[in-house]
């Protein structure tokens, strides 16, 4: 089961960074908030998740098999991408229009 | 003892019962296999007559050949056929048929499970099919857009067949996908470390994670549209604070994930056949593993591209934009994995080649028009337009019917034992491929002219008339090329032309056995030391033959197959299989009777069904266990095991863990479902906010404390060899403190017609409810086994399986208190 969620975790850690910033839109939108706090949210994801790549390297967290070791660090940068990309509109674009 | 009296023994011990009675007691995987994918492919051919009769009323503007009533009705079932009662039990047949085959295990890790979903599949598509024979079949489009589908659209009875049929049907895929994730993580061969497992396996594995996480959304959708339809509870309603836009949001989490359940197992299934046909292997196999978990998790946030025209902020289309794009990237990496697996290979133009050929040519154009409608201005532009049906059908034709026939005619020979006798294939793909594109290349034409999607007819001088007419010869064609492959398949069937054991020459398991496979799959269970194990033993089913693998040796009569450890495939277990039994098809029975019950609204069939089931279910699993201790069992080539009901983590805690995943995942569901309402609907706040006494809240909270600690201590108990019952009985009385808890949330809010809040609440009350009954229900049957002696420091599994369960109904109560009494308490 460990080495389940050493392949899955990272993405599903984007997963649900991706919901909480959508969602957050949303209150934001709903409430009148400053859109500071979803850049700030998004700066705070991206640092997370850069998190299991960092765990996912070393010997303690990390797979000891070859193949789980190389698959779960490949799936933790897929995370860091995936994190910026989808994410990125908050820097962009205007919130609530 | 000898391989024919080996042979001998476990064919006795494997078969089914004799005659039709087999149908429907049997429990073997290789039957139900068979009955799915025989099921499937039955509903494939009556969409595809629903198609033909699209296409006729198309062909010609202003069609008197149906009128608009019956065409919705056509068009709706088309659809909803097509994606839930043929692509993902056709996937669910293949894995159930080839799995255990595939890893070299006897069978699928819950025997009778797969049995029951497969009666609720066929109980609940008969429902569907009743409908659309009865002409009274759904007519709201297969993704039931209220108020469209709600009562104001749909007054009469066509759209409860829809929400209550189809969530019959998914009951069958949770527990094929429970099934399936167990299996494979568990129930492999030996030595079949994750890096060893066929490529299939892995994406069996992410399919199956997929429709856990997938389905619910829809399921919870459906129940809530249901609920709204026959009690009023304005859940879609703007005036009574409900929002249909929630239903889109609901049944695009499941839909958008749905395209990719569809395309993974089509995936793996050309990631295995495509090596064997260019005779080399997969070209990037870590690679493609990558691809497809992250095609899993990242189909999971592009939902909102279906919802690209409701007037969604632009950021919050920009994100669902990004996402849809970055999709395509492992999808390219898949791709040109298998264009590198060509290359590197010998290709021979075999049939199962010639459809995969014929799916990189569709597909890509399939995924190309999915870039274009990733990027928002240009989905605007084609919104509901035939070229969004265009795209779909390259995407789900091209990506999911084409390789399955090409798995069709790769294991039709494993299946029959007999080679093809006549060449009719090739016409038969010619005829398809050609008619294909006829048929939906001109649709992105007419979409682009602006013909708009379900329209029933239209008029002299659209311009459309000539795309439309030659749209529908082309989709003809292609209906005989359909019909061709049928006439191939009953040749096939009739004429006894006997093949050879391994006829394309390929490395994996399932072609390690005597074609057409025998009941227990293998005489003796495999080592395998690569991914290729007959490829790198060609003697290997000589040698399982001889009984020279694990469990060699019959005992007792016993139906047993190995447990590894899911990391590095070292064996950790035997399993012993239930026997053939009538109980699933009366469970799956007695199960539609709930379904019936709310479709005709004889709602006092519901809560008799309902105790019928957990009569069913009480008698299924008081057969499991034993009241002894077996220690230490012969495993054959000098390994001892334990038997799983003798290990900490039996197959049901697997079971029961990814069940539960599947369950959050309806919770969390509901819980963005009432957030939703509350930041987007209108017509919020509520008129009051719920209220209690604060007492009952602390006794929910006592309850959440004790439940979870009190089922700890029984466990500690039963490893010192003491009794569990203090413990037990200290649990069930946390459990009646969440009962007791969880029944204050619908008692103070009196009617959930009021508003969308009052609605939710009620559901989010109902769902702690019945989950603290549930926990209820298992201690007490914990109760009942300890008693009778099923439970000793070995023989805790049981235990910890309640655990999970009273752990989560402590959660969920808490939750569910803190969302409805936390706003009224605040303000």
């Amino acid at each position: 089961m460990t080495d389940v969620i050493r392949l899955f975790g990272p993405l599903l850690l984007w997963l649900a960074s991706f919901s909480a910033i959508y969602g957050l839109q949303g209150v934001l939108c709903a409430g009148g908030w400053n859109r500071t706090v979803l850049v700030a949210a998004w700066v705070f994801v991206v640092a997370l998740q850069v998190v299991p790549l960092i765990l996912l390297s070393t010997e303690r967290f990390g797979a000891s098999a070859g193949f789980i070791r190389r698959t779960s660090l490949a799936l933790a940068v897929v995370g860091v991408v995936a994190v910026i990309w989808t994410l990125a509109p908050v820097a962009f674009l205007t919130a609530c229009v | 003892m000898n391989a024919l009296r080996r042979h001998r023994e476990l064919s006795r011990i494997w078969a089914s019962d004799p005659g039709w009675r087999g149908l429907l007691t049997t429990v073997n995987h290789t039957d139900l296999g068979r009955m799915f994918l025989a099921v499937a492919v039955t509903y494939f051919f009556i969409g595809g007559i629903l198609a033909m009769l699209i296409r006729a009323q198309l062909a010609s503007p202003r069609s008197p050949f149906m009128g608009p009533e019956i065409y919705n009705q056509i068009f709706t079932m088309h659809g909803t056929i097509m994606m839930f009662l043929f692509a993902i039990p056709l996937f669910e047949g293949l894995a159930v048929y080839f799995l255990p085959k595939l890893l070299g295990a006897r069978d699928l890790a819950f025997p009778r499970l797969t049995a029951y979903g497969f009666w609720c599949y066929v109980f609940g598509g008969s429902m569907l099919l009743f409908a659309l024979l009865a002409g009274i079949a759904p007519d709201s489009g297969w993704f039931m857009y209220p108020p469209l589908s709600s009562t104001l659209g749909s007054p009469g009875i066509n759209s409860d067949f829809w929400l209550i049929g189809i969530t019959f049907v998914e009951i069958s895929a949770i527990c094929a996908a429970v099934e399936i994730t167990v299996s494979i993580l568990r129930y492999r061969a030996a030595g079949m470390s994750l890096s060893r497992m066929p490529i299939f396996a892995w994406y069996a594995l992410v399919t199956s994670l997929m429709i856990l996480t997938g389905f619910p959304p829809l399921i919870l959708g459906s129940l809530l549209l249901e609920l709204e339809r026959a009690f009023g509870m304005p859940f879609f309603q703007v005036e009574h604070g409900g929002d249909s836009l929630l239903w889109q949001h609901l049944f695009w989490l499941f839909g958008h994930p749905e395209v990719y359940i569809i395309f993974l197992p089509a995936a793996g299934v050309i990631s295995t056949i495509l090596p064997v046909m260019a005779r080399t292997t997969l070209l990037g196999y870590g690679w493609v593993v990558v691809a497809a978990i992250s095609l899993g998790v990242l189909s999971f946030s592009i939902w909102v591209h279906h919802m690209f025209a409701t007037g969604i902020p632009h950021m919050a289309l920009a994100f669902f934009s990004a996402a849809s794009t970055l999709v395509a990237v492992p999808t390219g990496i898949q791709i040109f994995a298998w264009l590198g697996t060509i290359w590197k290979g010998r290709p021979q133009m075999h049939l199962p080649m010639l459809w995969i050929v014929g799916f990189f040519a569709t597909f890509v154009i399939g995924g190309l028009t999915g870039v274009m409608v990733a990027v928002v201005p240009f989905d605007w532009q084609v919104h509901d337009t035939a070229f969004i049906t265009a795209h779909l059908h390259y995407v789900l034709v091209g990506g999911f019917v084409f390789p399955m026939l090409a798995a069709l005619y790769y294991w039709m020979p494993h299946m029959t034992g007999r080679k093809r006798f006549f060449k009719l294939g090739e016409t038969a793909f010619w005829l398809v491929f050609t008619g294909f594109h006829g048929t939906f290349l001109l649709m992105h034409w007419v979409g682009l002219l602006g013909q708009r999607r379900r329209i029933d007819t239209y008029d002299v001088g659209s311009g459309w008339e000539v795309i439309n007419l030659i749209s529908s010869v082309f989709s003809f064609v292609m209906a005989i090329g359909f019909a061709l492959i049928l006439i191939d398949v009953i040749i096939h069937a009739v004429i006894r032309s006997r093949g050879p054991r391994n006829p394309w020459g390929a490395g994996s398991l399932e072609w390690a056995m005597p074609i057409p496979p025998p009941p227990y799959n293998f005489a003796s269970l495999p080592e395998v030391a690569s991914r290729d194990a007959l490829a790198k033993s060609p003697d290997l089913a000589l040698h399982l033959a001889k009984g020279e693998g694990y469990l060699g040796t019959p005992r007792d009569g016993l139906r047993e197959t190995l447990t590894v450890d899911t990391a590095t495939g070292r064996p950790n277990g035997i399993v012993v299989f239930p026997k053939n039994t009538a109980l699933p098809i009366l469970m799956a029975f007695v199960t539609g009777g709930i379904f019936l019950g709310m479709l005709i609204k004889a709602y006092w069939l519901v809560p008799l069904a309902g105790a019928g089931v957990v009569a069913f279910a009480l008698r299924w699993v008081w057969g499991l266990g034993h009241r002894r201790d077996r220690g230490l069992q012969d495993a054959g080539r000098g390994l001892m095991l334990p038997f799983a009901s003798e290990t900490a983590d039996p197959p049901g805690w697997w079971g029961s863990v990814f069940l539960l995943i599947a369950n959050a995942t309806f919770f969390g569901c509901l819980i963005f479902g009432y957030a939703f309402l509350w930041t987007v609907a209108p017509n919020w706040p509520p008129p009051a906010w719920a209220v209690t006494d604060l007492r009952w809240l602390g006794l929910a909270l006592a309850g959440a404390v004790t439940a979870p600690l009190a089922i700890r201590w029984a466990t500690v108990a039963l490893g010192r060899d003491r009794s569990a019952l203090p413990g037990l009985v200290a649990t069930l009385t946390g459990v009646g403190a969440l009962l007791a808890g969880a029944a204050t949330i619908p008692l103070s809010l009196p009617d959930p017609t009021r508003h969308a809040y009052d609605a939710t609440l009620w559901v989010i009350g109902g769902y702690a409810l019945f989950h603290a009954a549930l926990a209820a229900l298992m201690t007490g049957f914990l109760v009942a086994r300890a008693t009778a002696g099923f439970l000793s420091a070995r023989r805790l599994g049981e235990a910890r399986i309640v655990r999970l369960w009273v752990d989560y109904a402590a959660l969920v109560t808490l939750a569910a208190l803190a969302a409805a009494f936390a706003p009224g308490l605040l303000s």
